[in-house]
């Protein structure tokens, strides 16, 4: 048996909502387990600093500072799960930037979704689904340059979409290829 | 849905602090041994947690206060001890209610020479460490800066 | 004894103090407690399950985020119970059930529109600053004891 997607979990609210059942269970099922990165008070404090963003839930702190822990290596993971209260504009915010800062400064996949008391495991199998493929198939799946034909899909709670690319001959003057 | 049963009920856990220079975490582990008839006690790296009947609970705390009050400090837990839903072995981290315990561990010396100080009896200050706004520049003073400048 | 609502509800500083002056402090920890021995459906880690937030209705309304609601099922009660309250009101990293700064916005307005005694004050940053935090709530509380208001 192959060993379980190791995903950190950084997360305000799931706990209060009663949906962290939902996100082990979700895990579970894909062969991921959940795990909270382990950091210090200090950390906290540094990463409040250096982060920049001066948000006033301490638990957004505690996110922002274990997003930094993954990031600086500290901590290891497969992946990243992000979830946050819907309708929290605060959270909505770290959300975003830490979905943005975590690829920008490292290889860990990020899925990210905001819940509600009604989220339920079967909400969150596809991204979680997404999240351990990524992790497990990365060699595979991991391009930095276009070649040959590339398929990229998006299986959203509604609607799933799918961007094909095929690698094409160009008229460009340098000579460059670009896909089509 | 899973049917969840629960353990200990009826008990009190509580948790107890150590911040002295007279007295590490084992040393009042093994007091509180000696006095502890029945209840469930575990060592922590920052002192114990107790469980057991509230008034069991109640009575022990009440012995280990007295070994040394003005360092000793007391507070209720939710979960009975090594509970794996709040263990940092099992969730991979500390859980974020440890983080706050970081934070106000470093304040416990104020509060220990404050205790003190309310021991040695004597008069004891009448205004608390106010949150309250700083006052503003005084006008006449504003205009006075205004004026060095011009 | 009276009731003392503690805010932030997951300090170690304020239960404490109230528990060591003759009241009893009413924090975060008992609502989890209560979840924690009550059978039911399996909800970890808090045991707080989807239908908190539906009765923290009661406090907050259907807009506001579920985390605030789910908290406030655990905060609504036990501010209903409180007779008085000492709050620390820059209390800057509290985390976990103190964690969510609109929670704790929405706490302190309900306390403030309750109508108990209330004590407001600082964490100390000095020994001075010490003594007068312990001197402040001890006033306070006996105060309460003696059926005066702060």
């Amino acid at each position: 048996m192959s060993r379980k997607v190791r995903i950190a979990q950084l997360s305000c609210g799931p706990e209060y909502s009663g949906v962290q059942k939902e996100i082990y269970d979700a895990a579970e099922s894909v062969g991921a387990e959940v795990f909270f990165p382990d950091i210090m008070l200090a950390d906290v404090e540094r990463a409040v600093e250096g982060f920049g963003l001066d948000v006033r839930s301490a638990d957004l702190k505690l996110m922002i500072a274990r997003g930094m822990a993954l990031v600086d290596g500290k901590v290891d993971a497969d992946g990243v799960f992000i979830g946050t209260c819907f309708r929290c504009a605060e959270a909505a915010i770290v959300r975003n930037e830490l979905r943005r800062y975590i690829p920008e400064h490292s290889k860990l996949p990020v899925v990210s979704y905001s819940f509600t008391e009604r989220t339920t495991a079967g909400t969150l199998l596809t991204r979680m689904e997404a999240l351990t493929t990524i992790a497990r198939r990365r060699a595979l799946l991991a391009r930095e340059e276009q070649s040959g034909i590339t398929m990229g899909v998006d299986s959203g709670s509604s609607t799933t979409k799918a961007v094909v690319m095929k690698i094409t001959r160009s008229s460009a003057p340098d000579g460059t290829r670009r896909p089509r | 849905m899973t049917e969840y049963v629960p353990g200990y009920v009826g008990t009190v856990t509580k948790y107890v602090f150590v911040e002295s220079p007279h007295m590490t975490p084992g040393e009042l582990a093994l007091r509180a041994y000696e006095v502890s008839f029945g209840v469930l006690i575990k060592e922590t790296c920052f002192g114990l947690q107790v469980t057991g009947e509230p008034e069991a609970v109640d009575s022990l705390i009440a012995e280990i206060r007295s070994f040394d009050p003005n360092h000793i400090f007391i507070k209720d837990r939710g979960f009975p001890p090594g509970d794996p839903r709040r263990c940092r072995a099992n969730l991979g981290g500390a859980r974020p209610g440890y983080l706050g315990h970081e934070r106000e561990f470093r304040l416990l010396h104020y509060i220990t020479h404050g205790l003190k100080a309310l021991e040695q009896g004597g008069e004891m200050p009448e205004t608390a460490p106010s949150p309250g706004k700083k006052p503003g520049l005084d006008i006449r003073r504003l205009q006075e800066l205004i004026d060095e400048e011009s | 004894m009276a009731k003392v609502f503690i805010y932030p509800a997951t300090s170690l500083i304020l239960s404490d103090l109230v528990a060591r002056f003759g009241h009893k402090p009413l924090g975060a920890a008992l609502g989890i407690r209560e979840r924690i021995q009550t059978a039911g459906i399996d909800s970890p880690p808090l045991q707080i399950t989807p239908e908190e937030p539906k009765r923290g209705l009661k406090y907050a309304a259907v807009e506001v985020p579920s985390g605030v609601r789910g908290r406030m099922a655990i905060y609504g009660p036990l501010i209903e119970e409180a007779e008085a309250a000492v709050i620390v009101t820059e209390a800057d990293l509290a985390f976990g059930c103190m964690g969510c700064a609109r929670t704790d916005e929405l706490i302190l307005f309900s306390l403030r529109q309750s109508g108990i005694p209330i004590l407001e004050l600082k964490y100390p940053t000095n020994d001075e600053e010490g003594v007068q935090f312990v001197a402040a709530i001890k006033k306070f509380l006996d105060n309460l004891s003696n059926g005066g208001e702060a």
